[in-house]
């Protein structure tokens, strides 16, 4: 089998941070390379630096040393702005809180990175909106709050919401986190489900083993490295 | 439909915006609001003011009955006629007017005598009681015969009726109308005199033209439409001598904008004040609000709205809640405008147009906008420190940090108020200084709060729990505490200071009032003024005070030549025009009064000497001193009736002019205006009612020709318009005091959010809720408490130092009730607005912890 393009290459990643007059080493010299369509789960406990990892990726945070290349563009080499449009285009985000915006519907929720990109025309963007409501089967709901959502919902919204730019790379931190398990299980599976059609790399961020053998591949961090499992 | 041509054809940060405000409601309509309250202030004198200038505008034709009038106080020379406009008899007309006391068989006073000729009014109308509306082209028998036209209030006070017989002077006049609505008056402010009409040529009959008499001559002008009113007076000031004052009736107008312009500008800086503090409680608001929204920035960025994005949807926001601000201010102003002129009473013209104008719209928008995004606006330098990454922390929340460097962002909005101050005191020196004593007394009043917050953990730490808590919050979060404290302290300073101001006037009255004299007596001639003293000296009643005085005009001014000025049309300096417009009473003595003292220089030495080529010594009161910019030393020419005075300032005295002694702002040494014309000034001691009542018929009697003024009715108008004036600002004191509230209720509010994980804490810990809501109840208690207190303190020792200096040697008065009041009611409006702020926070449940 041919291997697939790469989406994602860092290369040499170190963060560290000063707390309290002491330097923490969170990453050093980590590297990743992830394809097309794959799937990788990061697994590690609490204060591994996962979190620090996906700010990275997410272009939210910038490296000590080193470098990430998103569809062989060096996000080091971008400025804010640029970094902005092409989280924009290329990154889709799912939170284990949600943080879908309060004061718009779901329906908008999925809308707002479409407009943010001034993806298609505005009637385009709402049938592709709805159309990715439905599919991860909340139609019913495309004008409800999030506070009219159950987590299980708005965590469904926040998956639509992520994908609804097609992004090449999709990060999930804990999507099942802050729901119970039947709920996780049922998001997660539409997660798998709905990244197939998008045919979208994944990076799942989980506490959960079993969740993690969904993925292709299962890397621990640890000690700022990635390591197999 | 709506919603999709919103979406198509708005940016999506005008969006977003719009939604922020729809979906935030409670918080757009709060802080609109409380934008509102202090806009209202600004934007309801300034549409007054418009109103009075479109009113006088429109009137000023009426108000000077002319276009154009040359008045004097001598008859006018032959040469002087021959420069006078050509035109057709039916188009000017001749006036002469006067003070003069009137009588009945039972009592007299002082009127204003118009003698008028058969065009009066050359423009509006009179409406009188008999005859209805009288215009330039009605007949008046008036002219014909010895009748008079009086005002309702000299029938009332003199106990007669239409068809009575009034002497004035020597004549005896029937009085054959009663002046309902006069034309010629503003409407503003208050009379000396009330008025009476008689014909022109009835005046001499009356025998109160003679040399020296008080006497204005006026010539009134009616031009076609086509012609330049201002170009015929600048052509006139030019040609007609100098003692001659030409007016137009946009003069006029201007005159009378000025004086109401002062009130105006006062009041106009309190509302600035109201502004100051809605704008801090707009920016407590704004940053409470966006704290609550880092989350939600936070996801924005990172789903790849760029920062300018965010920053262009939160100043949306605010131009869209500004815009709010202004809607409010100005539905504000429509129902409370109207109630303005039953608080100002005389200030303001009967009929004032109080309907809304484009202008109202326009300034409350430009202020709303201005004041929304000039305070909010650095709260948006927050978003620099945003840190969307914390999104991916379970336990951390993205959080808007505070920064030193923040403060600077301020400045703009610091140059704005200046910007306002200037605008509304018309002075760049008052503005300023108003500027400065704002930031000097916030600096103050801030160390005093900290000092005071401070203290209170020491002070209460043996109290019961609920007070040791409250007492250890407001000493340990003091930043928050200091801006209600300011917000309350700055605006009870003002409610206090203001009436404090009016009592110490109010007993500098009463203290003169029991020593000073009962009448007044003026126009007295060289002639009268032997029998006069003799006379008195005859009722018991000793003529006391008695001085001379002239009228003169000042020709130049430290060597600039005011009139020359004004022949090259050169009249930028508004001042000058004025002074040289204006004609001053003059009078000499060698000593000074019980109620003046030497400020600066030395007194008088010796008589003027007409033939040495020393200058006449010149005293000036201090406040002419400081009108005219001169000091001991300077020099000035004085025109006397034609007669040219070098003369040089040798002392400046302070007066006490609340003593009601006769005095003057100016005096020249003995020996200059010994020989000129002139009339005297003399005084009547205290006197009871009745028998100031009945000398005042006997001087009428003896001697018709002499003026009386009664001080005690003088001191009574006096202090109706002083009582005015202080409940006007008052009011606008009290916009101050609710706007300070809503700045603590934006405080509150803002600490509430952050006091929901205490309270569940404390619920937690068991502690019961009425011990909750004690301890909440006693923090907004000891904060409105300290802070009244504070506020009032300021305003008594604000009050001390201006009653130490302005009255001096008066004593200070302080009325234990006001203070009371304040301070009672602070706390009670405190602890109101805290239980309101904070309820949300009593609600927190324990498991939320959890």
């Amino acid at each position: 089998m041919s291997r697939l393009p790469l989406v994602l290459d860092v290369q040499d990643l170190s963060k560290g941070f000063t707390l309290g007059g002491q330097h923490i080493q969170v990453l050093h010299h980590l590297n990743l390379q992830l394809s097309q369509a794959e799937s990788i789960a990061i697994l590690g406990p609490s204060g591994s630096g996962k979190s620090t990892l996906l700010g990275l990726l997410a272009g939210l945070e910038s490296p000590d040393q080193g470098d990430i290349f998103l569809q062989g563009q060096s996000l080091g080499a971008l400025n804010q702005e640029a970094l902005t449009r092409y989280r924009a285009r290329h990154l889709g985000i799912v939170f284990q809180q949600f943080h879908l915006m309060r004061h718009l519907t779901a329906l908008e929720n999925v809308l707002l990175p479409l407009e943010i990109t001034q993806t298609a025309t505005a009637s385009e963007r709402q049938a592709r909106a709805a159309h990715l409501l439905e599919q991860v089967g909340l139609s019913h709901r495309m004008h409800h709050f999030p506070h009219q959502l159950s987590g299980g919902e708005s965590q469904r919204v926040a998956m639509a919401r992520a994908l609804s730019t097609e992004p090449p790379l999709l990060l999930a931190d804990e999507p099942s986190g802050n729901l119970d398990v039947d709920t996780g299980e049922q998001v997660m599976d539409l997660l798998f489900d709905v990244l197939k059609q998008h045919r979208s790399s994944l990076i799942l961020v989980t506490h959960n083993p079993e969740q993690a053998t969904r993925c292709d591949r299962r890397l621990r961090l640890q000690q700022g490295q990635l390591v197999a499992l | 439909m709506s919603g999709r041509f919103f979406d198509n054809y708005f940016p999506l940060w005008l969006r977003l915006a719009w939604k922020e405000c729809f979906h935030h409601r409670w918080f757009s309509l709060f802080f609109a609001l409380n934008l509102a309250l202090g806009l209202f202030g600004l934007v309801a004198i300034d549409t007054f003011k418009q109103a009075i200038q479109s009113d006088l505008q429109l009137r000023s034709k009426s108000i000077l009955t002319a276009d154009l009038s040359v008045s004097s106080i001598r008859p006018l020379s032959d040469t002087d006629q021959a420069k006078l406009p050509s035109l057709p008899s039916q188009q000017r007309t001749q006036e002469r007017s006067l003070y003069s006391m009137v009588s009945s068989p039972t009592a007299s006073r002082l009127v204003d005598v118009q003698g008028v000729e058969s065009n009066f009014p050359l423009y509006g109308e009179l409406n009188l009681r008999q005859q209805g509306l009288v215009t330039g082209a009605s007949q008046k028998t008036l002219l014909q015969k010895p009748e008079v036209w009086v005002y309702p209030e000299v029938l009332a006070q003199l106990g007669l009726s239409l068809g009575d017989t009034l002497r004035i002077g020597q004549q005896a006049f029937v009085i054959s109308d009663v002046v309902e609505k006069d034309v010629g008056t503003s409407g503003i402010g208050f009379r000396f005199a009330p008025r009476v009409y008689i014909g022109n040529r009835w005046l001499e009959p009356t025998g109160l033209i003679q040399p020296g008499s008080r006497v204005n001559y006026y010539h009134r002008f009616r031009f076609a439409p086509e012609t330049d009113s201002e170009a015929v007076a600048k052509n006139l000031r030019m040609t007609l001598a100098a003692d001659l004052r030409v007016r137009t009736h946009q003069d006029t107008s201007q005159d009378l904008l000025r004086a109401l312009n002062q009130l105006n500008d006062y009041l106009g800086l309190v509302a600035l004040v109201a502004l100051f503090l809605a704008s801090i409680g707009a920016t407590y608001l704004f940053r409470s609000f966006l704290l609550s929204r880092s989350g939600e920035i936070a996801v924005l960025l990172s789903l790849g709205l760029s920062p300018r994005g965010v920053w262009a949807l939160y100043t949306a926001q605010l131009v869209i809640l500004g815009g709010l601000a202004a809607i409010f201010a100005l539905l504000f102003s429509l129902v409370l405008l109207p109630l303005l002129p039953i608080l100002l009473g005389d200030f303001v013209p009967t009929g004032l147009n109080l309907q809304p104008q484009l202008r109202w719209f326009a300034l409350a928008m430009a202020l709303g906008l201005g004041g929304s995004l000039f305070f909010c606006w650095p709260l948006l330098g927050y978003l620099r420190h945003l840190r969307p990454a914390a999104l991916f922390r379970e336990n951390a929340q993205p959080r808007l940090r505070f920064s030193w460097g923040s403060l600077l962002a301020y400045v703009p909005a610091l140059a704005l108020y200046g910007g306002l101050a200037v605008w509304q005191s018309n002075s760049w020196r008052v503005g300023g200084l108003v500027m400065v004593a704002f930031v000097v007394a916030g600096g103050i009043l801030g160390v005093i709060a900290l000092g005071i917050l401070k203290s209170l953990e020491p002070l209460f730490k043996r109290s019961s729990l609920a007070l040791r808590l409250a007492a250890r919050q407001l000493s340990r979060q003091p930043v928050a505490a200091i801006s209600s404290f300011l917000a309350i302290g700055l605006a009870v300073l003002l409610l206090t200071v203001i009436p404090q101001l009016r009592n110490g006037l109010l007993s500098e009255l009463d203290a003169s009032s029991g020593a000073s004299p009962s009448l007044f007596l003026f126009d007295v001639q060289d002639e009268q003024t032997e029998p006069l003293k003799q006379f008195l000296i005859a009722q018991k009643t000793p003529l006391q005070n008695l001085y001379p005085m002239v009228r003169v005009q000042i020709a130049s001014l430290k060597g600039k030549d005011l009139r020359s000025e004004a022949e090259l049309g050169l009249e930028s300096n508004d001042r000058e025009a004025r002074l040289k417009d204006r004609r001053h009473n003059l009078s000499t003595r060698a000593n000074l009064l019980p109620s003046e003292q030497l400020w600066a220089g030395k007194p008088f030495q010796g008589r003027y000497d007409w033939e040495g080529d020393q200058p006449a010594q010149l005293s000036l009161s201090q406040d002419f001193a400081e009108e005219l910019k001169l000091t001991v030393g300077d020099t000035l020419r004085l025109d006397l009736q034609g007669v040219d005075i070098p003369a040089q300032v040798t002392n400046i005295r302070k007066v006490r002019w609340t003593q009601f002694e006769p005095n003057f702002r100016m005096l020249i040494q003995p020996g200059v205006i010994e020989e000129a014309p002139k009339t005297w000034i003399g005084t009547v001691g205290n006197l009871s009612p009745e028998a100031k009542i009945s000398l005042q018929q006997v001087l009428v009697q003896q001697f018709p020709t002499v003026s009386i003024i009664d001080v005690s009715q003088l001191i009574a108008q006096v202090l109706t318009i002083l009582n005015q004036i202080a409940t006007i600002l008052q009011t606008m004191s009290l916009v101050v005091l609710i706007a300070g509230f809503a700045v603590l209720y934006a405080i509150a509010s803002h600490q509430a959010q952050t006091r929901v994980t205490d309270v569940a804490l404390l619920k937690v810990l068991g502690a019961p809720f009425p011990l909750i809501r004690q301890t909440l109840t006693l923090e907004f208690a000891l904060l409105s408490a300290s802070a009244s207190l504070t506020g009032v303190a300021a305003g008594l020792g604000t009050s001390w130092i201006v009653n130490l200096w302005v009255f001096e040697g008066s004593p200070w008065v302080w009325d234990l009730g006001l203070p009371v009041a304040l301070v009672t009611g602070c706390v009670v409006l405190g602890v109101g607005v805290g239980a309101v702020s904070t309820r949300q926070a009593l609600r927190a449940e324990p498991k939320s912890l959890l």
